[in-house]
């Protein structure tokens, strides 16, 4: 039934682009624009954090949640396939945070090729690599992020053949 | 032809390959904060005046092997005729404190090469010695250095020549040497140094004395191109910038001036901007260490290749200055130094044959904040 599907990723869309929208506030509010994409921000946000706690880790369970719920729907067709979206995600989100462990993120920082420091955003690569920490409750936060993801994929698949 | 639920189109997947780009973009995007430079929207080196640009405490550093394949390894050629060859493992990390004054005027006051970090020496000599072979330094602790110059206060690291494997440990006054776990040996500091020349010590002693010498030799280029980082403005105006060196309080060595001079020569133009090249000149320059008996003379050059400096632009803050860069960019610093030790007897000053050594090859150095 197309229509129930584009029903299906349209919601699917809706709640990345709004999981990605939370991630982008913890970053803007809580960490003072600390980040790449935020440069030039100014964070008049002084008092205490709006995510609390919960923003040191949500940032990857929202991330890992959102971009699995927007390959979902884009493989919309082939529902099979979930379990390895789930399961490849989870494990590239798994090593950007391994690469940042020491001495490993010296040795990622120093393959990347030269030219990635002309090309925006690869630019950060490095100090992704050299400045991140890995933290395995990050990796703890990108697990329930993937398990999240496919518990609402599966939902709404069933509440949609209903 | 309509597709149905039963029937999609193949094409559709690709759609995975912008969705991934995007999402991996978006990962690195989280780094890099506080960073700032021509892709990155904000202002670079060339819109801050560099004398009103705030530093932070403490700055990260990162040493690594010049990715230029026609620059050697960071390599000392002792009177000997033994070669030591710096090789670093991917990047050396270490953390620096600093202290800045009303003028700007930076102190280094210590600093920590963070533990994991490792490099590769590698030893020839001719005829071959119980030392050569390549052999890999890794730090196991933190290894402090509260003063710059100084040797360390805390840490260990381990001299690894498969299957041998050294653990060194700084402990008061000195370090503890122990080979595959056995018992630990103590020395001084200058014990410790001075295992290396002593050829009637077991190799692995002398080993890691080098590995001890290596840290010092390592650290002193560094610090001595961090040094003048804050006055290359000035060169860039005074263009060369010519100094001189200290003057012998005495009989110079035969051959040598009574006072050489030190120059350092900007080779662009308009204003200091990333990828600026310097040379910096030493001609028969001399350091005077106040209550030493042995000093320095340098001559020879060093060329500072691939300048960069980037500055936060919303808090004007210093966040990456240094030659060279972390991911293959070319530059860095490249030595080609004749390195002599002199001795005062009486007001005359000798230089021993067995006390110059050379230094050429490189290694890129970048700072950066936290």
């Amino acid at each position: 039934m197309p229509r129930g599907q584009h029903r299906e990723e349209a919601t699917l869309l809706f709640l990345a682009a709004l999981l990605l929208v939370v991630g982008v506030l913890v970053y803007a509010v809580d960490r003072g624009g600390a980040a790449y994409f935020l440069t030039g921000w100014d964070s008049s946000h002084d008092g205490a954090a709006l995510f609390g706690p919960v923003g040191h880790h949500l940032p990857t369970f929202v991330h890992s949640l959102a971009v699995i719920l927007v390959m979902a729907a884009v493989l919309r067709p082939w529902t099979q396939l979930l379990p390895a979206i789930v399961i490849g995600w989870f494990t590239i989100e798994c090593l950007f945070e391994v690469g940042q462990i020491s001495p490993l993120d010296g040795h990622v920082a120093s393959a990347m090729p030269a030219w990635f420091d002309k090309v925006p955003v690869l630019e950060a690569g490095a100090d992704y690599f050299m400045n991140g920490t890995y933290d395995p409750l990050d990796v703890l936060s990108i697990g329930l992020g993937a398990a999240a993801a496919y518990w609402i994929v599966r939902t709404i698949e069933r509440g949609d053949s209903r | 032809m309509i597709r149905t639920d039963d029937n999609p189109s193949p094409w559709r997947a690709l759609w995975l390959i912008p969705v991934s780009v995007f999402a991996v973009l978006t990962i690195v995007a989280t780094g890099g904060g506080g960073g700032d430079d021509d892709g990155g929207g904000g202002g670079s080196i060339d819109d801050v005046d560099p004398g009103a640009v705030n530093l932070l405490p403490s700055y990260n550093f990162f040493l690594t092997n010049d990715s230029d394949p026609g620059t050697a390894l960071l390599t000392a050629s002792l009177a000997s005729g033994t070669l030591v060859s710096f090789d670093i493992d991917g990047l050396l990390a270490n953390t620096l404190d600093i202290s800045v004054d009303s003028n700007n005027e930076v102190t280094f006051l210590s600093y920590v090469a963070r533990r994991s970090s490792q490099f590769d020496l590698l030893v020839m000599s001719m005829p071959i010695t119980p030392i050569d072979g390549r052999f890999t330094v890794i730090l196991t602790e933190d290894l402090t250095f509260d003063t710059i110059g100084a040797p360390p206060t805390s840490g260990a690291f381990d001299v690894i020549k498969s299957p041998d494997s050294i653990s060194v440990t700084v402990v008061a006054g000195g370090v503890e040497l122990s080979l595959n776990g056995g018992e630990a040996i103590s020395y001084t500091w200058d014990e410790f140094a001075n295992l290396l020349d002593d050829e009637t010590q077991e190799a692995w002693l002398r080993q890691a004395s080098l590995a001890g010498g290596a840290f010092e030799l390592l650290y002193g280029y560094f610090f001595d191109v961090a040094d003048i980082l804050d006055e290359l403005e000035l060169a860039t105006v005074t263009n060369p910038l010519v100094e001189s060196c200290d003057m012998f309080t005495g009989s110079p060595p035969d051959g040598v001036l009574a006072q050489g001079e030190v120059t350092v020569t900007w080779t662009g133009s308009g204003e200091l901007s990333e990828g600026d090249d310097f040379v910096w000149d030493f001609n028969q320059c001399w350091f005077d260490e106040p209550n030493d008996v042995t000093d320095e003379l340098l001559d020879g050059t060093v060329l500072l290749e691939n300048y960069t400096e980037t500055v936060d632009f919303d808090t004007n803050t210093l966040f990456e200055i240094g030659f060279g860069g972390l991911s293959g960019q070319p530059g860095g610093v490249i030595l080609d130094l004749t390195v002599s030790e002199t001795v005062e007897d009486n007001g005359v000053f000798t230089i021993a044959a067995d006390d110059v050594i050379s230094i050429y090859g490189g290694f890129a150095m970048i700072i950066q904040a936290p």
